[in-house]
């Protein structure tokens, strides 16, 4: 689905199309899956925060300004929501319960996916910066651009840039260390 | 939950509220409001106060045009403040910085331009009290932008308190200060930096304390 196909949904979905909610669902849950699996570093708290994220996203609504890029301002919910549960968590002094299932596979830029096999790519990846992780897998797997990524993070595009080239340059370290 | 009952589930959770919504204005846009607020307000200040009595002495440029040079970055700092009302659309911390940076620095010039210039001071004897009039008088202006801000700030989707509360809180300082410059005749440095600046810091902790209200309720 292009730009211009999501940003056409947002307009219906905002015009009341509940139609439109299906079609942006089906077009933004696998990313939002990843991107909320990769934040929240489990599968069933992700579940939660991608439901949250859907309804936070049906809520703000009104915020998306016909013309502008879908993915970012969605996925820039994504984090709003994710940020939330962490402050509610902390809040509720839940950060003790450690959850029994396992940790999510982290996507793998494919830059890098031939200079291990899976299970040290992901190990790899454990070790990076969660900011840098961050950056790397909206550049390098969802293909944002530098500008899309600072505005979702509310970051500068040339700070965006310095994750992504550091993450990277990282990963690559500790791969070729353990080679 | 499945994909199809996830989705299904989320249907019935939004169907009953999907009634068609405008998007927002552009950020920009909605700053003018602020800029409607500020010439009401200036209308009825000068209906009820008058201008500053040495308005002769110190010009109009100085007088009236600095107000506008405050406002005019009060507007920017209002509008900075509501792209980070907007997801994807909030620029960086630093940004938010610069332009703090940059109101308090076109507060302290228009304050230095004028600093002295003019031939009344507050009464003998009678200077804290009138600081203090001055403050709460300037304090009181700022609510307006401030109570302003909320409303159109709660229409979008907070994403970064922090950098939201302090645009807001000092542009609603900086637009009530322009305000009672108009009005108050005093440029002692006394009085500007107790009174007239010390009330960029009042809007300041008044939204910190709405934020800190607004993220408890959430």
């Amino acid at each position: 689905v292009t730009e211009q196909e999501l940003s056409d949904l947002m307009a219906a979905y905002q015009q009341g199309d509940i139609g439109a909610f299906e079609g942006l669902y089906r077009s933004l849950r696998p990313r939002l899956q990843g991107y909320l699996s990769m934040l929240a570093r489990s599968s069933s708290q992700a579940d939660d925060l991608l439901q949250e994220t859907f309804l936070q996203l049906h809520r703000s609504r009104r915020t998306y300004l016909p013309g502008r890029p879908v993915v970012p301002w969605v996925f820039a919910i994504a984090r709003h929501v994710h940020l939330m549960d962490l402050r509610k968590r902390a809040r509720l002094r839940r950060r003790e319960i450690v959850s029994d299932d396992p940790a999510p596979e982290m996507p793998v830029p494919p830059e890098a996916e031939g200079l291990a096999d899976r299970e040290r790519l992901q190990r790899a990846l454990g070790q990076l910066p969660a900011d840098q992780i961050e950056a790397v897998t909206l550049h390098h797997v969802w293909g944002f651009t530098f500008q899309e990524i600072g505005a979702t993070l509310g970051i500068r595009a040339v700070t965006a840039k310095v994750r992504a080239f550091r993450g990277m340059r990282r990963l690559k370290e500790i791969l070729g260390a353990g080679l | 939950l499945d994909d199809h009952d996830l989705l299904t589930r989320l249907k019935s959770e939004i169907a009953p509220d999907l009634a068609t919504v405008q998007p927002l204005p552009a950020p920009g846009l909605r700053a003018l409001w602020l800029l409607a607020a500020w010439v009401v307000l200036a209308g009825g200040l000068f209906m009820v106060l008058g201008s500053r009595q040495d308005v002769e002495v110190l010009g109009p440029w100085r007088s009236v045009g600095f107000s506008l040079v405050e406002v005019a970055f009060c507007l920017g700092l209002f509008r900075i403040g509501l792209r980070f009302s907007i997801p994807a659309m909030a620029g960086s911390l630093s940004t938010a910085l610069v332009w703090v940076a940059g109101a308090l620095l076109v507060h302290i010039v228009v304050n230095w331009a004028t600093l002295e210039r003019s031939a009344l001071s507050p009464p003998a004897g009678h200077e804290w009290r009138t600081a203090l009039a001055c403050l709460s008088a300037i304090t009181l202006l700022s609510l307006a932008p401030l109570a302003l801000g909320f409303v159109l700030l709660s229409r979008g989707l907070l994403t970064r308190l922090l950098p939201v509360i302090v645009l807001t809180g000092v542009a609603s300082g900086l637009a009530a200060e322009s305000l009672w410059r108009l009005h108050c005749p005093y440029s002692n440095w006394s009085h500007v930096l107790l009174s007239h600046s010390g009330a960029l810091v009042v809007p300041v902790l008044v939204a910190s304390a709405a934020a800190m209200w607004v993220r408890h309720r959430r």
